[in-house]
């Protein structure tokens, strides 16, 4: 084939050009660390690290909200560890003031300590995690118990957290659920002189009544929440009311079981909330190295492109420099 | 023959070398002159004379000065350039709305979007607390501020586009003038000679038949006086000395369209700059702005339909979190007028459409599938409703009038988050008074990971996707073609320097070659000389 002038000197313009293009690509991969800086460098790749980044953020936003159920859930737990306690000391005083060997004014003493785990119990009913009453439902701005009427002031809202992408976890109990039992069915306890007592569920309320026989009624009371059972306690040790005392050690135990009950149920959201964040963990870690491997240059094969693309110029414009300085003029003297 | 034919056959020798040289040095001078095709002189004997004992030859004479040319491979040149001018163009607009919808990097819309999501997952987390809700209203302001930002570059790249038209359009009228101004002075210095003798002027000519072939798929005849006629579209651009301009006027949707002797030829104008801008154009609006649009909207209409269900803080119910949608229309009739409006923002199918008619019906068609959605009697201010929406149209129609009815033409401008107090922020979905309550900014939450019908039975972040993979595949494929297409270019222009490209070794050899034959013809006047001295000293 003919060359002309022109044709030596275009080839190697564009020779050097595409090496110099060459040059630069490795470079910029190397300098910003990325093998992928718009979507045609690679549009499959592209698409991977947007589902991945996606991904990762998605994570990180239930870490997040994990980390508020945690909160929320360990403040509740230990808020229902104090009221186990509270409702123990109250088993143990009722124990005490239905013995029969005690006198009136002791009675009267522990009536005292009764009304004080009363209020406790109450001020545990409204306890308040940041600006939120816990136990309230959805209305976390309302005290779960009025003070002076101990009725219920929530309602039965249950507080979900998204913990995965189709999964939502309750970190809320109601007032309800933790103050509050409810008897399936008529409940008979005899005592041994003949007497014997019956719960019965009358809507939110538990009657109890106080039976001498079939046919005498000694004494009916009500309650609807572990305050109301409280109050009675009290008032019966401050009378001196030992049948009221001994009708109340059943309820107190029922209490007891109910928050029991309600205390693993929220130890075992937590443990899920402690495997869930460490799966999470482990995906999010997953992810991240998936994404790496898709847009993160690969250094080392970067690296000995560019130098290859070094030399490959280099030697270009070596053989350019003779190519293009003679011609046959240089020799006509 | 005489003694001083010898002077004749020296004076032949050293005028036909001095003309060889003039093209030598010619050609040299030539080296890098773009277009040009090297000449050669032909070089034939004097007709002989005859003589005792046979005929003698009386020199030498340049018999023709050519150049060297292939029209087959220039022929092979105007093609390649005019898809070397589509591919070039094309590529780099392309590589500007790419970077667009880049994503690589943190900054994207995907990254806004899914902030956006995560806020409200915040507020569900703390549907009492008011910071939340602040951070959320921020969030949803840098989606509006970042689609609003895109839309833009988009549309700035479109009105560049259209710049561009018009400039391509004034450079090929120019260049045509020059063609048809080349035409008339070859005819003339051609005239009867049937020959190629107006050599510079004719390369010339190439070279501007080569620009205009960047530019706009040309085709181009030669006629048999030497004047080429050039036509774009199947229309004369140039013929003889006349010129057509091309022209562009704004066609209704204000884009401009390609016009020649009072026809539009845009269909035709595939190739070249002009065919590369045209068909982008169409791309960016068919696809990327379209698209983009489409997902606003559809974001807009699936956060209001759910935030306007719930109740905030304040108690307050029924408010949009964006503004809400609206439709634009485009009157395209001489005696009518038309209103839409929204009557039910769950049955927005986000779908465009338009409206003709014929002498007693109106037909309303779906603008992407061209399906008929619904037909009916034509009653001026009679209500139309379809997918709901009501359009009343009023006054006298004719069979070529037509109406255009979109949600997505003013999305991107309309939108903007609708409330500014976090009170309003509806996290609760029962009933009034429920600090506490997230259900409503829970279901929220999950219509980010939700296949939603309007987008295709897929999620926002999917359709984005599906945006940038579009995007990143147009342009990759608009890379490739130019990189094949310079190839190719390349190894026209190859072929076409090794023939008429100039070498200065050659050149430096036919010097040094016609010089010493100037020298021997200087040598036969000298001898000659000598001889005649010989003879006038008897």
């Amino acid at each position: 084939m003919r060359v002309s002038s022109l044709m030596i000197f275009e080839q190697l313009k564009s020779s050097v050009e595409r090496s110099i293009e060459r040059i630069l690509k490795y470079n910029s991969q190397i300098s910003s660390g990325k093998k992928i800086a718009k979507p045609s460098d690679d549009v499959v790749g592209m698409i991977k690290a947007m589902d991945y980044r996606l991904n990762i953020s998605s994570i990180e936003q239930f870490k997040k909200n994990i980390d508020e159920a945690q909160t929320f859930l360990n403040f509740t737990e230990s808020v229902l560890a104090s009221i186990l306690d509270t409702l123990i000391r109250a088993k143990e005083l009722g124990l005490n003031g239905a013995t029969g060997s005690l006198d009136a004014e002791s009675r009267k003493s522990i009536a005292e300590e009764v009304a004080n785990l009363r209020d406790h119990l109450l001020d545990l009913s409204n306890s308040k995690l940041m600006d939120r009453y816990i136990f309230s439902g959805f209305k976390t701005d309302k005290k779960a118990f009025d003070s002076s009427t101990l009725t219920y002031q929530g309602d039965s809202g249950i507080i979900n957290v998204m913990i995965d992408q189709s999964t939502l976890l309750p970190i809320n109990v109601t007032g309800t659920d933790v103050f509050r039992y409810t008897l399936t069915a008529d409940d008979t306890v005899s005592l041994e002189d003949g007497r014997y007592i019956v719960y019965r569920q009358n809507g939110t309320d538990i009657d109890v009544e106080i039976h001498e026989s079939d046919t005498t009624l000694i004494e009916t009371f009500s309650f609807s929440n572990f305050m109301e059972i409280l109050d009675h306690l009290a008032s019966a040790l401050e009378n001196n009311n030992i049948l009221k005392v001994k009708s109340l050690l059943k309820p107190i135990d029922l209490a007891i079981n109910q928050v029991v009950n309600i205390r693993s149920d929220v130890g075992a959201r937590l443990n899920r909330l402690d495997k869930q964040a460490s799966r999470l963990e482990d995906i999010s870690v997953d992810f991240k190295t998936f994404l790496s491997g898709i847009e993160d240059t690969n250094i080392v094969e970067a690296v000995s492109e560019l130098s290859k693309a070094e030399v490959a110029l280099q030697a270009l414009r070596q053989t350019s420099a003779q190519l293009l300085s003679q011609s046959l003029f240089d020799f006509l003297k | 023959m005489s003694i001083f034919g010898l002077f004749e056959i020296g004076k032949s020798a050293i005028l036909t070398s001095q003309t060889a040289l003039n093209v030598t040095s010619n050609n040299i001078a030539n080296v890098n002159t773009p277009g040009y095709n090297r000449k050669e002189v032909i070089l034939s004997i004097a007709t002989p004379v005859a003589i005792r004992g046979g005929f003698i030859g009386r020199g030498v004479v340049v018999s023709d000065i050519r150049r060297i040319y292939n029209r087959f491979i220039q022929s092979q040149l105007l093609t390649q350039n005019q898809n070397h001018g589509r591919s070039s163009v094309m590529m780099e607009i392309l590589e500007q709305i790419e970077q667009i919808f880049n994503e690589a990097g943190d900054t994207g819309l995907e990254s806004t979007l899914s902030e956006f999501f995560n806020a409200w997952n915040d507020v569900a987390t703390n549907p009492q607390s008011v910071p939340q809700r602040e951070v959320l209203i921020e969030r949803a302001r840098s989606i509006v501020n970042t689609a609003k930002n895109m839309e833009s570059r988009i549309i700035s790249t479109l009105k560049h586009i259209n710049e561009d038209i018009e400039n391509t359009v004034k450079q090929i009228n120019t260049i045509a003038s020059q063609i048809a101004e080349l035409n008339d002075k070859i005819v003339q210095i051609e005239a009867g000679l049937n020959q190629e003798k107006a050599l510079d002027l004719r390369d010339e000519r190439d070279r501007l038949l080569e620009e205009l072939s960047k530019l706009v798929n040309i085709s181009v005849y030669e006629d048999k006086n030497g004047s080429v006629t050039v036509t774009v579209g199947m229309r004369n651009l140039v013929s003889g000395e006349n010129v057509n301009t091309i022209y562009t006027v704004k066609n209704k949707f204000g884009n401009r369209e390609i016009y020649i002797d009072k026809l539009n030829i845009t269909p035709n104008v595939l190739r070249g700059r002009l065919g590369g801008l045209l068909s982008v154009r169409n791309y960016i609006e068919s696809h990327p702005l379209h698209d983009l649009r489409k997902l606003v909207t559809s974001l807009v209409k699936e956060i209001n339909l759910l935030h306007r269900q719930g109740y905030g803080l304040d108690s307050s119910t029924g408010n949009v979190f964006f503004n809400q949608l609206e439709l634009s229309t485009m009157d395209f009739s001489t005696g009518a007028d038309i209103t839409a409006t929204i009557l039910d923002h769950s049955l927005i199918t986000l779908d465009e459409y338009y409206i003709t008619f014929d002498s007693t019906d109106y037909y309303v068609y779906n603008k992407q599938t061209d399906a008929l959605i619904t037909s009916g009697t034509y009653i001026s201010g009679n209500p139309i409703v379809f997918d709901g929406i009501e359009v009343v149209i009023t006054g006298t129609v004719t069979p070529s009038d037509e109406f255009i009815v979109s949600p997505l033409e003013d999305a991107i401008e309309n939108f903007d988050v609708a409330i500014s107090d976090p009170q309003k922020v509806a996290s609760a979905s029962s009933d009034t008074g429920l600090p506490g309550d997230n259900q409503n900014a829970l279901q929220i939450v999950e219509l980010f990971h939700s296949p939603l019908s309007n987008l295709g039975n897929i999620t926002f972040t999917d359709y984005l996707r599906e945006i940038v993979s579009n995007t990143g595949t147009v342009s990759k494929a608009a890379s490739d073609n130019l990189k094949f297409d310079t190839t190719l270019l390349e190894d026209v222009k190859n072929r076409r320097e090794s023939i008429s490209g100039v070498s200065l070794d050659e050149e430096a050899i036919n010097l040094i070659r016609f010089q010493r034959a100037f020298e021997a013809g200087a040598r036969i006047i000298k001898v000659t000389d000598e001889l005649l001295q010989t003879i006038i000293q008897l």
